[in-house]
């Protein structure tokens, strides 16, 4: 659904540098603390930037060259912007029905009655929520074939967020359908996407399948005398702590059999953006 | 393109304070004042401005860059707004110049039927040429910055202006009688000449639109 291939785009204190790859029927998660890159991605995806070099195809097609057909097959969520908000929601439904050959007023309306969407107040006056709410509304609304989520959990309570993932994993039961989610929160990812994508300062710094993510890796909280004396050759960040050292590894059983004795948790995403953040 | 008149449509009739101001000021100065054709300019004018400002609605909280993520090319987006607009200064020039042909009649005011045709015109001319020059500087500039460009572009022409007479007096043209000659043609020609000017500003204004949009990133 989605290639980028070395994509580069540089601004004046920030170079990315970025390949990844949203494969037919998966769900594809993008995490990294703010300002890493991900919003910038999503923006070269859309064509809303252009890029210094590299390639970004959807749908086999450059971005360039994606006509208003291929435009109908993506359904957008984007963080730090949304449709005109001096509009109100009953606005929008003739303006989709013109947008989108396949818009679903039937379900469009029945999602905004469940997420409480007011349709005759204007949206600058909803809250942050809402406004996510409605966006998604609008993404899930024309049988989009391709998502793209840029953080479209962010500003909702729990129940919120769980009833929005359920409502999209629901979007991919037809099985040609991909989404590329990003998300500053790491459980949302970790239950949710088939494959991972780390991005620290613009450049990707893992891939892996989330199966594997959760499988492998882990933590193993060590002492200055225990870290010089263990194999290190697993180990994919390592911060020094006030009790010695706090190291990632991606080969987490290899030291549950062999080093017993040193403490070793569960990883998931948060730790592996956290441990980027610090000296490897 | 259809979707995107529809929205601009719903953000102008959501402006209702707006609208409400326009239709006061339509009754009381129709009531009162027997210059009619100022008031078919006024509104007209007062609707293309208030078009333009369609822009601001869509730049509000960075909303420009939603919408260019929906199936909306650039082109067809500023090709859109110039439509728009102009389709806001026809109608509101139409409706102005029906309702001040009515008051005519009610009022028997001293307007003929063929002066009111006329500013109804000159108005629609006029918003032509503030869409050709205010929406490629909104569209560049953003709808903060945009107020300063048209103030520098307005001081430019004066001065443009003011240098062309100097350099006329210099050579020992009168301006005067340039102006006069424009006087002594016909009105055909005036109206050709306007309809070709407006036009001509129209599609070079889009053009540069266009290519501002292009340009442009989000």
């Amino acid at each position: 659904m989605i290639e980028i291939r070395q994509l580069q785009k540089n601004y004046q204190d920030f170079h990315l540098d970025c390949s990844l790859r949203v494969e037919d029927g998966m769900i594809t998660g993008l995490a990294g603390k703010n300002g890493a890159g991900k919003s910038t991605t999503f923006k070269a995806i859309l064509g809303l930037i252009r890029a210094d070099g590299g390639e970004v195809e959807v749908f086999g097609k450059k971005v360039a060259d994606l006509g208003k057909k291929d435009r109908e097959q993506m359904g957008v969520v984007l963080s730090d912007s949304g449709i005109s908000e001096y509009l109100t929601v009953e606005d929008l439904i003739p303006v989709m029905k013109n947008l989108y050959t396949k818009f679903d007023e039937k379900s469009f309306r029945e999602r905004c009655e469940r997420f409480n969407l007011p349709c005759h107040k204007k949206i600058k006056d909803f809250s942050t929520g809402m406004k996510r709410k409605l966006q998604i509304n609008l993404a899930l609304s024309h049988e989009a074939k391709l998502l793209i989520l840029d953080e479209p959990t962010a500003g909702l309570d729990v129940s919120a967020r769980e009833e929005l993932l359920d409502m999209l994993r629901e979007y991919m039961e037809p099985g040609d359908r991909s989404i590329l989610i990003s998300s500053h929160i790491a459980t949302d990812l970790e239950g949710f996407c088939d494959d991972i994508y780390l991005i620290n300062d613009g450049k990707i710094v893992l891939h892996e399948d989330t199966d594997v993510l959760l499988g492998k890796y882990g933590v193993l909280k060590v002492t200055e005398e225990q870290y010089w004396k263990i194999d290190r050759k697993y180990m994919v960040a390592v911060r020094k702590e006030e009790y010695g050292y706090r190291c990632l590894t991606n080969e987490k059983q290899f030291y549950l059999e062999n080093y017993p004795d040193i403490v070793i948790e569960k990883s998931g995403i948060d730790e592996l953006i956290l441990m980027e953040k610090k000296e490897k | 393109m259809k979707a995107m008149l529809i929205k601009d449509w719903k953000l102008m009739k959501g402006q209702k304070q707006f609208i409400f101001i326009l239709c006061i000021f339509l009754a009381v100065f129709g009531a009162t004042s027997n210059n009619l054709g100022f008031l078919i300019s006024y509104m007209t004018l007062m609707a293309t401005i208030f078009s333009i400002s369609t822009i601001s609605y869509d730049e509000y909280n960075n909303g420009m860059v939603y919408l260019l993520a929906l199936p909306i090319s650039r082109r067809k987006y500023v090709e859109e707004k110039y439509l728009f607009c102009l389709l806001t200064s026809l109608i509101v020039s139409a409706v102005s110049l029906m309702v001040t042909l009515g008051i005519g009649i009610v009022r028997s005011t001293n307007a003929t039927s063929e002066d009111l045709v006329l500013s109804a015109a000159a108005a629609l001319g006029m918003g032509a040429l503030i869409c050709g020059f205010m929406l490629p500087i909104q569209l560049k500039f953003g709808p903060e910055k945009s107020r300063i460009a048209m103030a520098v572009m307005g001081a430019a022409i004066f001065a443009i202006a003011y240098v062309m007479a100097w350099i006329g007096k210099r050579m020992g043209t009168d301006m005067e009688n340039v102006l006069q000659n424009f006087n002594n043609l016909s009105e055909g020609v005036i109206a050709v000449g306007a309809v070709v000017i407006c036009l001509a500003v129209l599609l070079i204004s889009i053009f540069i639109s266009v290519h501002v949009m292009e340009k442009r990133e989000f």
